[in-house]
């Protein structure tokens, strides 16, 4: 296990590396110069060169890569161009924001698949399967920010039980905290259930048809106890593949959700940032996007091999 | 009385094509300590007559007739009944050692399963009776491999613990669908010789599914031939081998190549293919494969008629063939 985690790790940094590598390339190449855009176009040559230098864009591309790689290794991440803050600051204070409302979705769409997945495996081929399905379904085919758009006319205008936007952060009570990401994080958990439920009812299908659950049947189990002895451990497989990668969907659809609920989270900032031209701030905060996605791969691998001892043998 | 009758068993598959009959009256007994080998073709039913010997049917299907364990019948036990039936009055071993077995547990954890729910074992207990089950079906090293995942193992190993698992409970009767096929020739031998010493040692029944005469000769006292879902041929092996009744029991026996027999020209084979259950034939499910077939093959299904002692085949030509 120890030989498969230092691999993993191995890739891991590499990964970053390279994801680094591209950001910064990506960011050097695009139009959009960020003294001009801080500026306005009608500036004087020599103010642009004043601000240029001040944000040290007059040094060339290699040394400022190595710069920014540096001060990650040290915890920083630079200026942003616009606020004048360090960029961690920044982000460390969105992510209270967005940390929440990204594992709240990932869990409430968890819960909410397996359950509905396993229930329509179970009745499958009889209304309730075919129940799910249609929401599932439903739930493909609605985008993210007119269901978000919907839920804020029910539940904050109609029936005023929940705000329609924006968070004041936590220290008004955590209640309150909660109360303002309700609404963002169904929004977000919609299709994400909508997709795991999808790949959960799949999977139990195809492990409920082994050989093995077969034999435990002939052992005298019972349906259900083969189903929670023998299936759901086989059929979590796939779901686990699905979810990681999902992670990944959840990170980059914050932009729209906080855009639509108005939250200050790293989303709303990243957008902003790109906007004004704050380089400092997206390449850092796409750069952080990327490590989140690696890291949960990371841990779908580790989560992998728990489940499935084959696994721990290949690699 | 026989430990297990089975009595004009019919079944039914759900099938995109309406229900199709799988297995059409099929009866037979089965004796503590007694063998019995049912031979056919794939497709003939006798997977399906052990599923529904186990009620493990495939969903939708259909089953009537009477199969009586010890005087009950297992057809009029609920699903909770059967439970308790499965894995301690009768056991199953399967085909595919590869993945009969769950990848993800400890192949002891899976021994241990029906103790704990037939028994109530626990724990060391348990425990204890998995080594003693593993060192019975021969498995070298118990010890070590109790904790072993079935990947780590070969096809021989598994199916011994496969058995390990149906004989943990001491079952009246033991299912094996063709349990060597998916076994190095090598390990068939070992394999069978073992079920053969169990159910000398335990006075269980035993049902032995195959395809393979060999297999059956050496292992069974009686043999019963299924075609198209009925038996067409039933007795005891030594009477049944020796003089074969039935047409369709000739031509099975005349398409196993016999080591050290010279062949010039093609292999012995039976015209046509197995039918398809949907599209069986009226009357003899044989008949458009048979070379003795008549007129009269296409009208009323012929009845089991006695072609020796205890030894019945269901033909209109039996005077012919005898």
């Amino acid at each position: 296990m120890s030989v498969f985690l230092a691999r993993r790790f191995v890739t891991f940094l590499i990964t970053i590396f390279g994801a680094s590598v591209i950001i910064f390339l990506l960011l050097e190449v695009l139009p959009g110069d960020p003294a001009l855009t801080m500026l306005g176009v009608d500036a004087p040559e020599s103010a642009v060169k004043a601000i240029r230098l001040e944000l040290g864009l007059d040094r060339p591309a290699h040394i400022r890569y190595v710069d920014w790689i540096a001060g990650l290794f040290q915890g920083e991440m630079g200026l942003s161009y616009v606020y004048k803050v360090p960029v961690t600051e920044l982000i460390g204070q969105r992510l209270q924001v967005t940390l929440p409302l990204a594992i709240g979705a990932m869990v409430v769409a968890t819960l909410v698949s397996l359950s509905l997945g396993i229930f329509a495996a179970t009745n499958h081929n009889r209304l309730g399967d075919y129940g799910v399905m249609g929401f599932s379904q439903l739930g493909l085919a609605i985008p993210d920010f007119w269901f978000g758009i919907l839920l804020i006319i029910l539940f904050a205008v109609i029936l005023q039980w929940l705000p329609s936007g924006g968070f004041s952060g936590w220290d008004d009570g955590v209640w309150r905290g909660v109360r303002s990401l309700m609404l963002p994080v169904f929004t977000q958990a919609l299709s994400l259930t909508a997709i795991m439920t999808r790949v959960t009812r799949s999977s139990v299908l195809e492990v409920a048809r082994e050989d093995y659950v077969r034999t435990a049947r002939a052992k005298g189990l019972s349906r259900r106890a083969a189903l929670w002895r023998h299936v759901l451990r086989n059929a979590l497989i796939p779901v686990l593949t699905i979810g990681g990668l999902l992670v990944a969907t959840v990170v980059t659809g914050t932009l729209v959700i906080e855009n639509v609920f108005t939250l200050p989270g790293v989303g709303k900032l990243i957008f902003d940032a790109i906007s004004n031209r704050d380089l400092m701030v997206v390449k850092n905060v796409v750069l952080l996007f990327a490590a989140i996605v690696v890291v949960v791969n990371f841990v779908v691998d580790v989560l992998y091999a728990m489940v499935d001892p084959r696994i721990r043998v290949h690699t | 009385m026989a430990l297990l009758s089975v009595d004009d068993l019919h079944v039914e598959l759900q099938t995109n094509r309406g229900m199709v009959p799988a297995v059409r009256g099929v009866s037979f007994a089965v004796e503590a300590g007694g063998t019995l080998g049912v031979v056919g073709e794939s497709g003939c039913g006798k997977s399906i007559t052990a599923l529904a010997l186990m009620g493990l049917l495939p969903e939708g299907a259909r089953v009537r007739g009477r199969i009586d364990l010890g005087g009950t019948d297992l057809l009029g036990l609920s699903e909770d009944e059967m439970c308790h039936v499965r894995g301690n009055r009768i056991a199953m071993i399967f085909q595919e050692p590869m993945t009969s077995l769950n990848p993800v547990h400890r192949i002891g954890r899976q021994i241990a399963e029906p103790l704990r729910l037939h028994r109530g074992l626990r724990g060391a207990n348990a425990r204890d009776e998995v080594l003693r089950l593993l060192d019975r079906v021969g498995l070298p090293d118990p010890a070590k491999r109790i904790d072993a995942y079935p990947h780590q193992m070969s096809g021989g190993q598994r199916q011994r613990v496969m058995i390990a698992m149906a004989l943990s409970c001491e079952p009246d009767i033991l299912l094996a669908d063709e349990p060597t096929t998916a076994l190095d020739v090598t390990i068939q031998g070992q394999i069978l010789d073992l079920i053969n010493e169990l159910v000398d040692d335990s006075g269980m029944g035993l049902i032995l599914i195959s395809h393979d005469l060999g297999v059956i000769g050496e292992t069974t006292d009686n043999v019963a031939v299924m075609y198209g879902g009925s038996m067409v041929e039933q007795g005891p092996t030594d009477s049944l081998f020796e003089h074969l009744a039935h047409p369709y029991s000739q031509g099975l026996f005349a398409a196993v190549p016999r080591v050290g027999e010279r062949h010039d020209g093609p292999l012995h084979t039976i015209p046509g293919t197995v039918p398809e259950l949907a599209d069986l034939p009226p009357g003899c499910a044989f008949a458009d494969r048979c070379a003795k077939a008549s007129d009269v093959c296409w009208g009323p299904a012929p009845g089991m008629a006695e072609v020796g002692a205890a030894h019945h085949a269901a033909c209109h030509h039996l005077g012919g063939a005898v």
